[in-house]
């Protein structure tokens, strides 16, 4: 007769319970990589479950909270994002060919292509284990999403060189990249979630913020230093790939022929690439792509502020901002 | 000849082979005109599964449609599919009704879906409009548009 309310926490209460809760991502997927270093070994290991950011804990565990959905479990989504984004790491570095990750060499520079790729299918599968008791039908959407991930990896790998990228297609491959997993989670969290909550529409919310990360990325590209990022700058132009910046200077008729001009001499010129970097800031497309990245964080902040947990959404929020806005 | 006794022959005479290899030519090693032709074929498809994405970019306007929410959309070579991620129904959209999507998804108010298909397509005999009206109801009556 009688319908309970969650109890509203106060800002540092849940800041609190969010850190612990991420403690236990974190001890959980230490336990995984102890378990399967008696098999592999502990150096090998140690890459299936090694802890980046864990932005996409964070995120499972502030939205898990903000969906009044029960924490551990919400934990063990977070815990299966992290696994399967460890996989995806593992096999995008064998793609790149990057000789560094989170400013560690990666094992594909260390070991070769054969092993990281193999320690990336580990790392799968150890994500679908994460999850196999979670929801009847949560495994059966992540390997879904593992395969809209690989579809937006292959797209991308096939449009590289590829000037012909507006922005619908740079988001479209950007929303299975780095979106599906995202979206996986809020999906996952919402079938788990005894509150209703059809109007924040988390599987949209999920997308659009792994959309974001992808956005912030590609700007810190160029505009983060190498010892900042962890990785090479302007590594997408090396590749041939053209990213958000490059979108909006391909789409202005005042910075296209430059764009195009400096994107042809990539390959034979070394200064090329921190010059596209300079040029980018000065033609405003990197501006551009940061007025962007501030439209999507104001449709994400929009579906968040219909969250069912209303002392929770301010701490979502911030967290929303602060990927947004981050430089590290 | 039916599957089953494909089967039962290919297991009596040891030859498995059902059909034909595929003939399509193989690509070498840094075949670039072959890669040049799948990026081709890439380029069109990313466009194709694009307008979904688009839909997370808001604010939206007073009185625009919306897709439900749950709800994904992406275009086919036959039209498109809506998809409700939570019942996993699918359904299927003709071309006509594919454009129309399009429209909502770009912001459009059921006032003026017609006036923008009238700009984007020639339709002197105002049936798309009178199509794209009906299509609308049925999406409403199915659950998938919000306004």
């Amino acid at each position: 007769m009688f319908r309970q309310f969650p109890k509203v926490p106060n800002q540092a209460q849940t800041a609190t319970r969010v850190e612990e809760s991420l403690e236990r991502v974190r001890a959980g997927m230490e336990a995984r990589a102890s378990r399967i270093s008696g098999r592999v070994g502990t150096a090998l290991a140690e890459y299936v479950s090694r802890p980046g950011k864990m932005l996409r804990a964070r995120f499972a565990v502030q939205l898990g909270v903000a969906l009044g959905v029960d924490p551990a479990r919400a934990e063990t989504v977070g815990r299966a994002m992290e696994l399967a984004h460890n996989a995806s790491l593992l096999h995008d570095d064998c793609v790149d060919e990057a000789a560094l990750r989170r400013g560690q060499p990666t094992p594909n520079s260390v070991y070769g292509s054969t092993v990281a790729l193999l320690l990336g299918d580990i790392a799968f599968t150890q994500a679908l284990e994460e999850v196999l008791d979670l929801h009847p039908k949560a495994v059966e959407r992540l390997t879904a999403a593992a395969r809209e991930m690989a579809i937006g990896e292959l797209q991308e790998e096939f449009l590289r060189g590829s000037v012909d990228v507006t922005l619908g297609s740079y988001m479209g491959v950007a929303s299975r990249k780095t979106g599906a997993l995202f979206e996986w989670g809020a999906l996952t969290l919402s079938d788990l979630s005894p509150l209703e909550h059809s109007a924040a529409d988390p599987a949209k919310l999920g997308s659009a913020l792994g959309i974001l990360l992808q956005m912030v990325d590609d700007i810190h590209d160029y505009t983060l230093e190498d010892s900042v990022s962890g990785k090479e700058r302007a590594k997408d132009a090396k590749a041939g790939r053209v990213t958000l910046p490059g979108v909006f200077a391909l789409a202005d008729a005042s910075s296209r022929a430059r764009f195009l001009e400096l994107w042809g001499s990539m390959a034979s010129d070394p200064h090329a690439a921190s010059e596209m970097a300079r040029f980018l800031d000065e033609s405003g497309a990197l501006e551009r792509a940061r007025e962007k990245c501030r439209e999507v964080v104001a449709a994400i902040l929009t579906l968040a502020r219909r969250l069912p947990v209303p002392g929770e959404v301010a701490e979502f929020a911030e967290f929303v901002s602060v990927m947004a806005a981050r430089e590290f | 000849m039916g599957y089953a006794e494909l089967i039962r022959q290919a297991w009596r005479t040891g030859r498995f082979t059902a059909s034909p290899a595929p003939s399509g030519k193989r690509l070498a090693a840094g075949d670039a005109e072959g890669r040049g032709a799948i990026r081709g074929e890439m380029e069109e498809i990313v466009r194709r599964e694009s307008a979904d994405a688009l839909g997370c970019l808001g604010p939206r306007g007073e009185g625009t449609m919306k897709l439900a929410p749950f709800v994904k959309f992406r275009e086919e070579k036959f039209g498109a599919v809506l998809f409700e991620t939570r019942s996993e129904k699918v359904f299927t959209l003709n071309p006509t009704a594919a454009a129309v999507v399009r429209e909502i998804l770009a912001g459009a108010s059921e006032e003026d879906l017609g006036e923008r298909l009238k700009d984007r397509y020639s339709d002197p005999s105002g049936k798309l409009a009178e199509e794209a009206e009906t299509l609308v109801r049925q999406l409403r009556d199915k659950g998938l548009l919000a306004d």
